[in-house]
């Protein structure tokens, strides 16, 4: 098979309710998550035959998380993309089942950034460290780097903060119909410009929530997903990518997207305009804004026109976006946006997101996301699921 | 009054690669220097023994001006561990005029002054003997303007 296209099904897709869970361990909320996603599916752990996690996974790698949850796989992955990870482990397995290596993979993200201390700098550190001792290394997170992004946007295209707020106040709409939602409170433009600024031009309200949770995801077999009678999301493209600032060239107008977007449109057949609902990576509006243009939903630098006055609110808007209330006000679990991308994605395809923002009839939905730094160096992974019929 | 972006910046002393000795030996006289491929006939950033673009290791480490553009900047005005006492400060991408584009920090720079396409000049800076001394930018005074 030289496609993923068909390839592969998810068949339980599962959000962790909390926001904040004082005394849980971190493989407490595996074991939850990943409960979840094959009660979902109908599905239980003697099913399961790979296993996909991050690095930040308790112990060392998958293993430790495959003891404990009782799993015996034949197919396992602990990787890091950062936040980009789980929309690419959807490729992954969807790989493996391809390649018939597994039939019914589990893919978990869990993580508790309320109570636990960021891990610590790598042992050993990126051959650049010595050379970025100012940047997200040098300790003062990701924000500054964003708002580098953002500062070049409004100069070379003229976006502005108002149309950025947007981004943000997009969220909220659809946040305030999510009961789990860290934030459910409307917010106005006027009320994301007026929050402090964390890193000039990007304020306390163009940043995401930091929340604790996760969440799990099954992907199986099209037969196997045959025989679960539950409606599903067949994958029909994925697409991964990375750029860094190759040798000192910094362009700073796309990201890797746009390259992870490419490759997954084409190997679905489609196009952005097929797409009904799109789920984007939103660790700050800026985030969202660059996704946009990168995916090819508007033209390069008219991100800012697409998103002012609603353009992403679901129903009014020009393109539904992130209707779970997203990363910048629902969840951004352990830091990492992308599971909980995917998870929106497929209860849109179910037509089991809450009815205010829940598209008609969406039968081709997009998950896209980007881990670690979009000024210099990030992944990027996109998919492509159509709702099973 | 216009906010100021004072110089005394935390200098970390990460682990210093071996292959990057001409570097951190020119730093140490104040100087900067560039790696150049000598096949590809360009500089590349950030420093390191081979070229990335073509893999070769015939290198020419040669002073540079120092002078160069900010591409983009931002203020940051929250911050943790050794930079949170440091707020505001300015991290910044700075093209050289020798074509490579680095991160860095903007210091002994005024609020009025700091825009897109500022002239700048590499100073380096270390807070204590045992750190490495670090790059960083200051805009270029009156004197010293020129075009690239
Ligand atoms: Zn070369």
């Amino acid at each position: 098979m030289r496609s993923l296209n068909g390839a592969a099904v998810i068949v339980g897709a599962y959000e962790h309710p909390g926001r904040r869970l004082p005394g849980r361990t971190l493989a407490q909320v595996h074991r939850e998550v990943v409960t979840g996603a094959l009660a979902d599916a109908g599905l239980g752990p003697e099913d399961v035959d790979g296993f996909f996690c991050d690095s930040s996974a308790p112990g060392y790698g998958a293993i430790d998380l495959m003891q404990y949850l009782g799993l015996r796989c034949t197919y396992t992955e602990s990787g890091e993309m950062g936040g980009a990870s789980y929309i690419a482990y959807v490729g992954h397995a969807a790989a493996a089942i391809a390649a018939g290596k597994c039939r019914v993979a589990v893919i978990s993200l869990a993580g508790l950034p309320s109570h636990r201390r960021p891990p610590a700098p790598p042992e050993t550190p990126s051959p650049a460290v010595a050379f970025q001792v100012n940047g997200y290394q040098g300790g003062y997170g990701p924000v500054a780097d964003y708002a580098l992004l953002a500062r070049r946007h409004m100069h070379d295209f003229g976006t502005t903060p108002e149309q950025l707020a947007w981004v943000k106040v997009a969220s909220s709409r659809h946040a305030a119909h999510n009961p789990n939602a860290f934030l459910t409170d409307v917010v106005t433009v006027d009320d994301v410009l007026g929050s402090p600024l964390i890193a000039d031009p990007l304020h306390r309200l163009d940043c995401c929530v930091v929340t604790d949770g996760g969440g799990a995801l099954v992907v199986v077999h099209p037969d196997v997903a045959a025989s679960l009678g539950r409606t599903g999301a067949v994958l029909r493209g994925h697409g991964e990518s990375h750029k860094t600032s190759f040798a000192g060239e910094v362009d700073l107008t796309y990201s890797a997207n746009r390259r992870s977007g490419e490759l997954a449109y084409a190997e679905a057949g489609v196009g952005p305009a097929d797409i009904d609902y799109a789920s984007l990576y939103d660790s700050f509006t800026i985030t969202v804004l660059l996704a946009l243009e990168d995916l090819g939903f508007c033209e390069r630098g008219e991100g800012g026109r697409f998103v002012e006055d609603g353009g992403l609110v679901s129903g009014s808007g020009r393109l539904a976006v992130n209707t779970d209330g997203g990363g910048l006000s629902n969840n951004h679990p352990g830091n990492r946006g992308g599971m909980t991308k995917v998870i929106e994605a497929v209860r849109q395809l179910r037509g089991e997101a809450h009815p205010a923002v829940q598209v008609p009839g969406c039968r081709l939905a997009l998950a896209s996301g980007t881990g670690f730094r979009l000024g210099a160096n990030h992944y990027s992974s996109t998919i492509i699921l159509e709702r099973t019929a | 009054m216009s906010e100021y972006y004072a110089a005394g910046l935390p200098t970390p002393s990460p682990e210093v690669d071996p292959e990057t000795e001409p570097y951190w030996a020119a730093a140490e006289r104040g100087e900067l220097v560039l790696p150049h491929c000598q096949s590809c006939r360009r500089p590349f950033w950030y420093p390191r023994g081979f070229c990335p673009r073509c893999g070769g290791a015939d290198l020419r480490w040669s002073v540079s001006d120092g002078y160069g553009t900010v591409h983009t900047y931002s203020v940051v005005r929250r911050a943790g561990g050794v930079w949170a006492s440091k707020v505001p400060f300015v991290l910044a991408l700075v093209t050289l005029d020798a074509g490579v584009t680095v991160q860095a920090n903007v210091i002994d720079c005024s609020a009025e002054q700091l825009a897109i396409g500022l002239r700048v000049a590499a100073v380096f800076e270390r807070a204590e003997s045992t750190d490495l001394p670090v790059l960083r930018f200051a805009p270029l005074r009156e004197p010293e303007v020129e075009s690239p």
